[in-house]
């Protein structure tokens, strides 16, 4: 599993490195100690940066969501720009080669990003630990509030720790090919 | 790195027990004997005198006592880690200022203002891609018409978008229609309409900067040529006995044979195609009146040919053939081949027409209702409204069912909603002949007449049918026999008559009325009139 977790973060490359850059800095706007300056590495931690836990429930919960935020922004971005572009408008190598290669980058650009879209499961857990059941818990407005974010970044930490992201990222393009082509 | 990254978070009572075997094993290759020997220490107390290894739980080392045991800095492996802290002083300091690379920096900011861009052309590609995403979904439901009006209003969206934008802008080049839109429309056009005719609008759909280029390579173009160019060569052998017959006034039974004679001779000929032999006779038989019978033979003689045909085509005779089956009683097996062909567009009218006049016959009102309301709610505009074609199914419905007032009412709203429909003006006709008002009839059926010839010659080739003919001629014929002729074009009566005078409608209802054996209100009643 750990080898094809790998191979496929290196396959998407560009979502691992900007993941590892914008893990890095919220590392560095919330004085997290950082002990490796790698992105691409050939372990779990492939798009991810070792760092310290945060000790706060409002850090924690920027440590594992804040990254993130950035990446399903940008992923939907370039994902739609693309999609919309290659399915819908129907842009074929014949009509603009620059502009048909433009899209089918966004595509694996928006692929790539929205699968380096959630933490490492020790920061999403870090959160739990503190906000629910630490000494100092979140208020319990937020605690409410934040549930279902935790709850899905949680579930999409699993996920990409087991590789099902990938595989749901081929279904829904595969899905694009074969529904509106 | 799962050892290193565990030993951060809050641990359970297994997870300690690993993380101080850890420490051990680091504590013996790193530090010196006597510091070993601390390290050792701390976790021999989990060792048992025997030397087995006791089970660790919280209560067997307590949260207090942990943090009190001195701890290696887990970055540089020698310093014990300050208290309460993961690493020791030094490398905390280190670690906290390790910097982002510049390339790091680079690539976060391009990723940003990359995205943002994208988020740009998503946003000006997104009304366009919505209608086209309608198209796609009515397409996979088989309502085809719909969706190839769907795919053919993206293309008006997207000279909107270009025109707010400029289109002269560098944004415009983004948004652009493409060669795989002209392919859907193309596709839905051969599935609305038919190969043949879609292949006479294939320079009108194809309009995509890259489209000469992409033409070449579609592999749903190369076929629809392959058909178009097995209908050219099987014609071309006898076009010009056949455009002479088609194009005189009065076709005599002899030259009908003749001609009949000459396309069966080329049956078998290399590139000719059996199925259209049949269609090309029982075409001729059809204009020469030869009979309801010889028609048949030559239709049922297609769908046998179809069978060994590398072509498909059914689109060519099955709306007579069913109509044949009709005519025959043979209700079920029409019903059967109708539902299929519904099934298969749920937006051309015909098949649904034909099921609901079936239906009338058989007295099955529930189902004729059913299957009108079911044309109806799948073929609604995006504005809610009925389409063409379901006002024509509701005013027959309501003529079937003798509702004339609603049906008066549904066609002035019909005829409101979509300028130059014949069929709604020849409804509201049929409803005034219906209620014995022959000016008002005759009125509407010239209407209805002069709207076909209008689209006629903007190329609706299918526009002027016999039922028009058929519903113009009794229309004149009554209210010349009955009505007042003072209305409009009551002067045109006469040479109206007189252009109709010995021409056999098929179905034989017109003739009835005309004779004056049959009344006009029971047939319309029945259905008959769209038999003609």
């Amino acid at each position: 599993m750990r080898l094809i977790y790998v191979i496929f973060k290196f396959l998407l490359f560009p979502g691992t490195f900007v993941r590892g850059v914008f893990e890095h800095l919220t590392c560095k706007i919330l004085h997290l100690e950082v002990e490796s300056e790698g992105y691409l590495r050939a372990d779990e931690a492939c798009g991810h940066v070792e760092h310290a836990l945060a000790t706060t429930h409002w850090s924690a919960w920027l440590m594992a969501t804040g990254p993130g935020f950035v990446m399903f922004n940008a992923g939907m971005s370039f994902l739609y720009a693309g999609v919309f572009g290659i399915f819908y408008m129907g842009i074929t190598p014949y009509d603009s080669l620059p502009l048909f290669i433009f899209y089918i980058v966004s595509i694996y650009a928006g692929v790539s990003f929205l699968c380096s879209l959630f933490p490492l499961t020790e920061d999403i857990m870090n959160y739990f630990d503190i906000a629910y059941h630490g000494e100092k818990k979140a208020p319990l407005i937020l605690r409410i509030l934040a549930f279902p974010l935790a709850i899905i970044t949680r579930a999409g930490a699993f996920c990409e720790r087991n590789c099902i992201n990938f595989l749901l990222a081929a279904v829904f393009i595969a899905l694009h090919i074969i529904f509106v082509l | 790195m799962d050892n290193e990254l565990n030993s951060k978070v809050p641990q359970t009572g297994e997870e300690t027990a690993e993380q101080e075997d850890y420490a051990v094993s680091a504590a013996e290759e790193i530090l010196p004997e006597e510091n070993t020997d601390t390290a050792v220490d701390s976790v021999s107390e989990d060792i048992a005198d025997d030397g087995a290894e006791l089970p660790v739980t919280e209560e067997a080392v307590p949260e207090e006592e942990e943090e009190k045991k001195e701890r290696i800095c887990p970055n540089c492996g020698r310093e014990k880690a300050a208290s309460g802290h993961e690493y020791c002083r030094k490398c905390e300091k280190k670690l906290v200022r390790v910097k982002l690379p510049l390339f790091s920096y680079i690539a976060g900011a391009a990723a940003i203002l990359v995205s943002l861009f994208a988020l740009i052309v998503a946003m000006l590609n997104i009304l366009p891609s919505l209608q086209v995403f309608e198209g796609v979904i009515l397409e996979k439901g088989r309502i085809i018409y719909p969706a190839n009006e769907n795919y053919r209003g993206a293309d008006e969206v997207i000279s909107t978008v270009q025109e707010h934008i400029g289109s002269t802008s560098v944004l415009s080049r983004f948004v652009a229609r493409g060669s795989g839109l002209d392919e859907k429309i193309f596709r839905t056009t051969v599935k609305y309409y038919n190969p043949l005719r879609a292949n006479q609008f294939v320079d009108y759909i194809f309009i995509s900067p890259g489209a000469s280029a992409y033409k070449e390579k579609s592999k749903s173009l190369k076929e629809n040529r392959e058909i178009y160019k097995a209908y050219e060569d099987t014609y071309s052998n006898f076009s010009a006995v056949y455009t002479k017959l088609a194009e005189s006034e009065k076709i005599d039974p002899k030259d009908a044979e003749n001609a009949i004679k000459s396309i069966e001779s080329v049956r078998g000929k290399e590139g000719v195609e059996d199925v259209l032999i049949d269609l090309f006779e029982y075409d001729v038989a059809g204009m020469s009146s030869l009979g309801y019978e010889r028609e048949r033979e030559y239709l049922e003689a297609a769908v046998e040919d179809q069978k060994s045909s590398k072509y498909d085509w059914r689109f060519l005779y099955i709306k007579p053939y069913a109509d044949c089956l009709i005519r025959d009683g043979k209700t079920d097996e029409a019903t059967a081949l109708l539902n299929d062909l519904a099934a298969e567009d749920k937006s051309a009218v015909d098949p649904y027409m034909q099921l609901a006049k079936i239906y009338k016959s058989t007295g099955e009102t529930e189902k004729l209702k059913n299957t009108v309301y079911e044309y109806c709610a799948n073929n609604l505009t995006s504005e809610g409204e009925h389409s063409d074609n379901s006002y024509t199914l509701l005013l027959y419905l309501y003529r079937v069912t003798g509702e004339f007032e609603e049906m008066k009412e549904l066609a002035a709203t019909a005829e409101s909603v979509y300028d130059i429909m014949p069929e709604h003006d020849r409804q509201m006709a049929l409803a005034y002949l219906a209620q014995g008002k022959y000016d008002e009839a005759f009125e509407k059926a010239y209407a209805a007449d002069e709207e076909a010839y209008y689209r006629a010659n903007y190329g609706d080739s299918g526009a002027m049918t016999e039922e028009i003919f058929a519903t113009l001629y009794v229309s004149a014929f009554l209210c010349d026999k009955y009505g007042k002729k003072d209305t409009d074009n009551a002067q045109y009566l006469d040479d109206i008559l007189r252009s109709f005078e010995g021409r056999t409608f098929s179905g034989g209802k017109v003739e009835l009325i005309i004779s004056g054996k049959a009344d006009v209100k029971d047939i319309l009643k029945e259905g008959g009139c769209d038999l003609i």
